[in-house]
C-alpha cells in the first residue's frame, strides 16, 4: 500500500514537474488574446484575423455546428496570432469533433499558454494522448484532471475520466494481444475523399452495398457535409467494380439514406432512415429484380426511440437490431426479434440480455451466416477507447463473454460495423486510418486465423554402429481450425432446355427433424441464389417452381468440418413425358431397404408433386454403386424402389400411378472407369454415392 | 575328420569381431600355416593344405576372386572342409556377392552347429542388405551359439532397432551389456531404442552411460542433448550437444540439434547461428536450411524464410516441411497463390496440416 501510493505521488510530482517545465519553456511565450490594444503596429493585419475569428465563432456556436468551417477561419486567424489560448483551444475542440489526431498540439499549446483557458483542458490534452495510444501519459492527465474537477459542472466530465481511465489500461492489456490480420484498402473503386463507411456484404462476398456522403445533386446536409446514399459494387474475380449509387426508391434526395445490414444471400437490404427524426430500420428486397420502395419494420422493432443497427439470421427467421429504447441496460442495447410466419410479421422484441449488453453503448451487431458467431460494437466491457469490435459466440444456447478483437482491428477511437464474409476469413469494416482517401474509408480485413507453426527437422546418431544419422520422427503441431464453421451453396437457376434463368424457391430442410429450415428465392434476372449451411447438419434442399419438376440435393456438413463453398447450378426440367429426376433425400440403412425418418420431406414432396398433377403416372427406380455382387445390388435396390411406392401408396396415392423397378448397378451415373481415375478417396466415394440413388420417371401426364 | 576340424578351429585363434570385418585371418600368423604343424596334428593332405594355405594368402591380400578360387579347390577337394567355407564365405563377403556368401556361411554352420561368426557374418550381411527380420534371426542365432561374444546380442539389438521392435531391441542390448559391462556403443544405443518408447529418463542414464564408459563418443552426447530436448529441457539439451561439439568440432548434426534447443527455448538469433554453422560444415545440409526458415518465420522476416525453403527443396526436392513453410512464409507475403501451391505439394507429401491449409478459407476464398 505504502509502495502503491509512493509511486502515485511520484507520478503527479513528476506530471506537475513536467506541466511546470512546459509552462516555464513557454515563457517567452505569453497568452496573447485577440485584442486590437495589442497588435497597434499591425492594425490591417489584426483586423483580417479577427474578421477571420468571428467568422470562425458563428460556425462554432451556430445551433448545427459546423466544425469544418470553423476550423478552416480559425486557422487562418492562428496565422496571424499562434499565442492565444483561446485560439489554440477552439480549434483544438472543432478538430476534437472531425480529425481527432490533429488536435493535441492545439490543447498542448492553449494549455501552456494558459493552464486557466478551459476548466476541462487537462481531459482534453488526455484525450489527446489517448487516441494515439499513448496510454500512461493519458491516464496521468485524466487522473490529474479528476483531481482538480471539483465544480459540480464537472462531475459527469470527472466520471467520464475515471472511465477512460479503465481504457487506458484495457489498451495497455491488450496492446499485447493484438488480432493476427492484414487491414487493407479497399482502394478507389469503391472508396472516394468523401466519407465511405458501413459496408455490408453477402455471405459469398459477391456483392456489397455501403454508404457514402459525396457530392451529387443535392445541397449540403445541415452539418456541412453531403447528404449520406447508398452505394453498390460487385466483387468480379476478386476485384471490386466501381461503386455506383443504387438509386432510387433507396436513396431519396434530401435525407439521410444509409446502410445497415443485409441478408447473407444479398436480397434483402436494411437501411436506416432518420426522415421522422428518431432512426428507424427500413427494409427492401430485390427478389424480383430490383430493389422495391424500402419499408418500415413494424411498431415491435421500430420505436419512438434509435434503432440504428439490424442483422438478419441465415435462414431469415431472426433480426438483431439496436436500440436505445427504455427498459434497456444503458445506451443502445441488442435487441431481437423472431418472424411470426403466421402473422406475417416480427415479434415482440427480446434484449440479448447482459452477457452482451452493458449499461454503456452496444452498436452494430452482425450475426455471422454460421448462425454462431456475433460481432457487435461496445463502449463497455473492455474497449480501449470509443467503441470497440467485439465477438461472441452461441454455446449451447447461450452467448459467450465478448472477446475484444484488439489492435489494430481495435482503435482508440469508434471501430464500427465490422461484417465478416460465409468463409469467415474476410470481413470490411470502415474506419479512418492514415493513408486512406479522405475521411472514413472501407478497408478489407484478412483474419489469418492463429498462427501456423513452422516444422523444424533434426536428426540423431540413435544407432552407434551406423553412420547415417536416423531422422527424428516428423510430429506436426496440433491446428486450430481457422475460418467458420459453415457451408455456401450458391449457384444458378436455370430453365434445363432453354438455359434462361428462373426464379424459384429453394427450401432448406433439417433432414434429421423433418423440419423446414427457411425458404430462399433465386434472383429474377440472374437466377442466382445462396443459401448458408451451419454446421452440424443432414440438410435437405429443394428447388421448385410451378410447371417444373422440382430438383434434390443432400448435403451433409459435419460438426468442426471448417468452411466450404459449394457451387451448384440447378436446371429445371419441365413437368413432361420421360423427364427424370434424382431424389437426392431419400436415406436407407446399409444394405437394407426400410426408409429412414430422414426420408420424409422429400416424399411429402413427391406426394405434392403427384396431387398436383392428378393424372401423373411415375417410375420409381433404385440404383446402386458398382461395389458388392450384381445379383445382390440388383435385389436391394428393386427392394427399395418398391419401398417408396409402399410409403406412397400408404398415403393416398393410388397404386395404379406408380411403377417401380430396381436396375442395380447397370445405369450408373459415373462409371468404374472414370472413378479409377480420381485421386483422392473422398472423390471415389462421393462418386459412389452419386451413383447410390433413387430416381423418378415421369411415364404419362 | 573330427580331429583335423578341432585343430583348424584351435589354430583359428579367436577372429577381431568387428562388424566390418577385416584381417581375420591375421591370427593365422599370416596364413601360412608349416607343415610341421600339420604333420604334428596328423593332418596328411598337402595338397589341400596346400591350397588353404595360398587361399588365406589371397584372402589376407585381400584378393578375393583369388581366394574364391582356392577355397572352391579345396572344397572340391573335401567337402566337408568347415574352415573353407567359413573363409570362402568372408571372401564372397568381400567381393559383395552375399546370396553365395550366405549359402557358404549356412552350410559353415551346418558342418559346425558351434561356429557363432558364421551366424554373425550372415547376419551382418543381412542387416547391410535391409534385411532386418532375418539379420535379427542370425544374429540370435550367433547369440545362442556363443554366449559370451557380446556384439551378436548388440547386433540383433540393431536389427530388432531397425524394424522398430524397440522393446525387444532393449533386451537385446541388455543381454550386450550384460556380456560386456562397459560396452559404451551398447548403452548408447539401448538409450536410443529407449527414447523410442519414450522412457526418456531410461534414455538419459543409458547415454550418460555410454559417455561414462567412453568420453569420446561425440553422437553420445548429442543423443544425450536430444533426450533432454524431447524433455523441453532446453537448457541441459544445450549443454549436452555442446559437450558433443566439443568433441567434434565438424559435428553438423549436433549443431543443427543445438539449433532447435534454442530455437525451442525461444533464442532465435542463436538458433540461428548454429544453423548457419551446420551448413558452414555441410552446405548440402537441407535439414539446416529448412531449420533457418522456421527462425526466420518467427522473426517475420517471410522473405529470407522463402530463400532458405528454396534452398531446402533445392537439395531435397521432396522435402514435405520445407513446403509446409514456405506456404506459411508466401502467405504472409501475400502470395496466397503460392502459398496454396507449396501447401498443396506439401499435403501430397504426407502434411496433415498442409492438408488443412490448403482445405481451408485461405486457399479456398478469393
Amino acid at each position: 500500500m505504502f509502495r502503491k501510493i509512493k509511486t502515485k505521488r511520484m507520478k503527479n510530482i513528476t506530471l506537475t514537474l513536467i506541466t511546470l517545465v512546459i509552462g516555464l519553456s513557454s515563457f517567452s511565450q505569453v497568452d496573447t488574446p485577440f485584442d486590437k490594444k495589442l497588435f497597434k503596429e499591425q492594425k490591417d493585419e489584426f483586423k483580417v484575423a479577427n474578421k477571420h475569428l468571428e467568422e470562425g465563432d458563428v460556425y462554432y456556436m451556430a445551433y448545427s455546428r459546423d466544425y469544418r468551417k470553423a476550423v478552416a477561419e480559425y486557422l487562418q486567424a492562428n496565422k496571424f496570432n499562434p499565442n492565444s489560448a483561446d485560439l489554440n483551444y477552439k480549434i483544438g475542440m472543432c478538430y476534437y469533433n472531425f480529425d481527432k489526431y490533429q488536435m493535441k498540439q492545439y490543447f498542448e499549446k492553449a494549455y501552456s499558454l494558459k493552464p486557466t483557458v478551459s476548466n476541462d483542458i487537462l481531459f482534453y490534452i488526455a484525450i489527446s494522448y489517448h487516441i494515439e495510444g499513448e496510454w500512461q501519459k493519458a491516464i496521468d492527465y485524466y487522473n490529474q484532471f479528476a483531481s482538480k474537477a471539483t465544480a459540480p459542472e464537472l462531475q459527469p466530465m470527472k466520471t467520464k475520466a475515471f472511465k477512460k481511465v479503465q481504457e487506458c489500461k484495457n489498451g495497455q492489456d491488450l496492446a499485447n494481444k493484438k488480432a493476427r490480420v492484414w487491414i487493407d484498402n479497399l482502394g478507389d473503386k469503391v472508396n472516394s475523399k468523401y466519407p465511405d463507411y458501413g459496408p455490408v456484404i453477402s455471405a459469398d462476398e459477391a456483392i456489397m452495398v455501403y454508404t457514402a456522403r459525396r457530392p451529387g445533386v443535392e445541397d449540403l446536409s445541415p452539418d456541412g457535409a453531403y447528404f449520406e446514399d447508398m452505394f453498390y459494387s460487385e466483387n468480379v474475380d476478386g476485384n471490386w467494380t466501381e461503386g455506383k449509387n443504387i438509386g432510387k426508391p433507396l436513396n431519396i434526395e434530401g435525407q439521410h439514406d444509409a446502410t445497415i445490414g443485409l441478408s447473407p444471400d444479398g436480397h434483402t437490404l436494411f437501411i436506416y432512415n432518420d426522415k421522422k427524426g428518431n432512426g428507424d430500420i427500413y427494409i427492401s428486397s430485390d427478389e424480383e429484380g430490383s430493389w422495391s420502395k424500402p419499408v418500415q419494420l413494424g411498431k415491435n422493432i421500430n420505436t419512438d426511440a434509435h434503432e440504428p443497427d439490424a442483422s438478419l439470421s441465415f435462414d431469415g427467421k431472426r433480426l438483431y437490431f439496436t436500440s436505445d429504447k427504455p427498459g434497456g441496460l444503458g445506451g443502445h442495447d441488442i435487441y431481437y426479434s423472431d418472424w411470426n410466419e403466421d402473422k406475417e410479421k416480427w415479434g415482440e422484441a427480446v434484449n440479448i440480455g447482459n452477457v452482451l449488453n452493458t449499461p454503456y453503448e452496444e452498436r452494430s451487431v452482425f450475426i455471422h451466416p454460421d448462425g454462431e458467431t456475433m460481432y457487435f460494437s461496445s463502449t463497455g466491457h473492455n474497449t480501449m477507447g470509443g467503441l470497440d469490435l467485439f465477438q461472441t459466440k452461441l454455446v449451447e444456447g447461450k452467448w459467450t463473454k465478448p472477446v475484444n478483437l484488439g489492435p489494430p482491428l481495435n482503435t482508440p477511437d469508434h471501430d464500427v460495423q465490422l461484417v465478416v464474409a460465409g468463409n469467415g476469413r474476410y470481413g470490411y469494416a470502415s474506419s479512418y486510418r492514415q493513408g486512406g482517401y479522405g475521411e472514413k474509408d472501407i478497408y478489407l480485413i484478412t483474419f489469418l486465423g492463429p498462427e501456423k507453426p513452422p516444422m523444424l527437422s533434426n536428426e540423431d546418431n540413435l544407432i552407434a554402429s551406423i553412420a547415417k544419422p536416423i531422422k527424428e520422427k516428423v510430429k506436426e503441431p496440433e491446428l486450430v481450425m481457422e475460418g467458420s464453421n459453415m457451408a455456401i451453396l450458391t449457384g444458378i437457376i436455370r430453365d434445363e432446355k432453354t438455359r434462361e434463368p428462373l426464379q424459384a424457391k429453394v427450401v432448406l430442410v433439417d433432414n434429421d427433424k423433418n423440419e423446414i429450415i427457411a425458404e430462399f428465392t433465386s434472383d429474377a434476372n440472374t437466377g442466382k441464389y445462396l443459401v448458408s449451411l451451419p454446421a452440424g447438419k443432414n440438410y435437405g434442399i429443394a428447388v421448385k417452381k410451378d410447371g417444373y419438376l422440382f430438383h434434390s440435393e443432400n448435403f451433409v456438413i459435419p460438426e468442426a468440418s471448417g468452411f466450404k463453398e459449394y457451387k451448384k447450378d440447378v436446371d429445371l426440367k419441365k413437368v413432361e413425358v420421360g423427364q427424370k429426376i434424382v431424389l437426392r433425400n431419400i436415406f436407407f440403412d446399409y444394405g437394407k431397404y426400410s426408409l429412414r425418418d430422414a426420408s420424409v420431406n422429400e416424399l411429402e414432396r413427391l406426394i405434392g408433386l403427384l396431387n398436383d398433377n392428378p393424372t401423373m403416372r411415375i417410375e420409381l427406380s433404385g440404383h446402386t454403386d458398382t461395389r458388392g455382387s450384381t445379383t445382390d445390388n440388383q435385389v436391394l435396390s428393386q427392394n427399395r424402389a418398391e419401398s417408396v411406392v409402399d410409403y406412397l401408396v400408404s398415403h393416398g396415392i393410388n397404386k395404379s400411378r406408380l411403377e417401380f423397378a430396381g436396375y442395380g448397378e447397370s445405369q450408373t451415373l459415373i462409371t468404374d472407369s472414370q472413378i479409377s481415375k480420381m485421386k483422392s478417396k473422398k472423390e471415389k466415394e462421393d462418386a459412389h454415392q452419386q451413383n447410390r440413388r433413387t430416381e423418378v420417371k415421369i411415364l404419362k401426364l | 575328420m573330427f580331429k583335423k576340424l578341432t585343430c583348424l578351429t584351435i589354430l583359428s585363434i579367436s577372429l577381431i569381431s568387428s562388424y566390418g570385418q577385416k584381417d581375420s585371418l591375421k591370427t593365422l600368423g599370416g596364413g601360412d600355416v608349416d607343415q610341421t604343424t600339420m604333420d604334428s596334428l596328423g593332418l596328411v593332405n598337402p595338397e589341400l593344405q596346400k591350397k588353404y594355405n595360398a587361399g588365406v594368402k589371397a584372402f589376407t591380400a585381400k584378393s578375393y576372386m583369388d581366394a574364391v578360387q582356392r577355397f572352391t579347390e579345396v572344397i572340391l577337394m573335401d567337402e566337408a572342409h568347415v574352415d573353407a567355407y567359413f573363409y570362402r564365405g568372408q571372401a564372397f563377403k568381400g567381393l559383395s556377392k552375399n546370396s553365395e556368401a550366405i549359402s557358404d556361411f549356412d552350410k559353415t554352420m551346418v558342418l559346425d552347429p558351434s561356429r557363432a561368426e558364421a551366424a554373425y557374418f550372415k547376419g551382418s550381411i543381412l542387416l547391410d542388405d535391409q534385411d532386418y527380420e532375418n539379420a535379427a534371426k542370425a544374429f540370435d542365432k550367433a547369440s545362442g551359439m556363443d554366449k559370451s561374444n557380446e556384439k551378436y546380442p548388440y547386433y540383433k539389438g540393431v536389427a530388432e532397432f531397425q524394424m522398430e521392435m524397440y522393446e525387444l531391441a532393449v533386451k537385446s542390448f541388455d543381454e550386450a551389456v550384460k556380456r560386456k559391462s562397459d560396452y559404451a556403443y551398447a548403452y548408447n544405443d539401448r538409450g536410443s531404442a529407449k527414447m523410442k518408447t519414450g522412457d526418456l529418463d531410461g534414455a538419459i542414464a543409458d547415454y550418460k552411460n555410454a559417455v561414462r564408459h567412453d568420453d569420446y563418443l561425440s553422437f553420445a552426447y548429442n543423443n544425450l542433448g536430444s533426450a533432454y530436448k524431447a524433455k523441453e529441457d532446453y537448457k541441459n539439451a544445450d549443454k549436452y550437444y555442446t559437450e558433443a561439439l566439443k568433441r567434434d568440432t565438424k559435428y553438423h548434426v549436433a549443431y543443427n540439434n543445438r539449433g532447435t534447443a534454442r530455437y525451442e527455448a525461444g533464442k532465435f538469433k542463436d538458433a540461428l547461428s548454429d544453423y548457419s554453422k551446420a551448413i558452414e560444415i555441410n552446405p548440402k545440409y537441407a535439414y539446416a536450411y529448412n531449420n533457418k526458415a522456421s527462425v526466420f518465420i518467427q522473426m517475420e522476416n517471410y522473405k529470407e524464410a522463402v530463400k532458405n525453403c528454396d534452398k531446402a527443396i533445392e537439395i531435397e526436392p521432396e522435402y514435405m516441411e520445407a513446403f509446409v513453410n514456405r506456404g506459411i512464409a508466401k502467405e504472409m507475403l501475400k502470395d496466397i497463390d503460392g502459398a496454396c501451391a507449396d501447401w498443396q505439394d506439401a499435403f501430397i507429401l504426407g502434411s496433415e496440416n498442409a492438408e488443412q491449409y490448403v482445405n481451408g478459407p485461405a486457399c479456398s476464398g478469393k
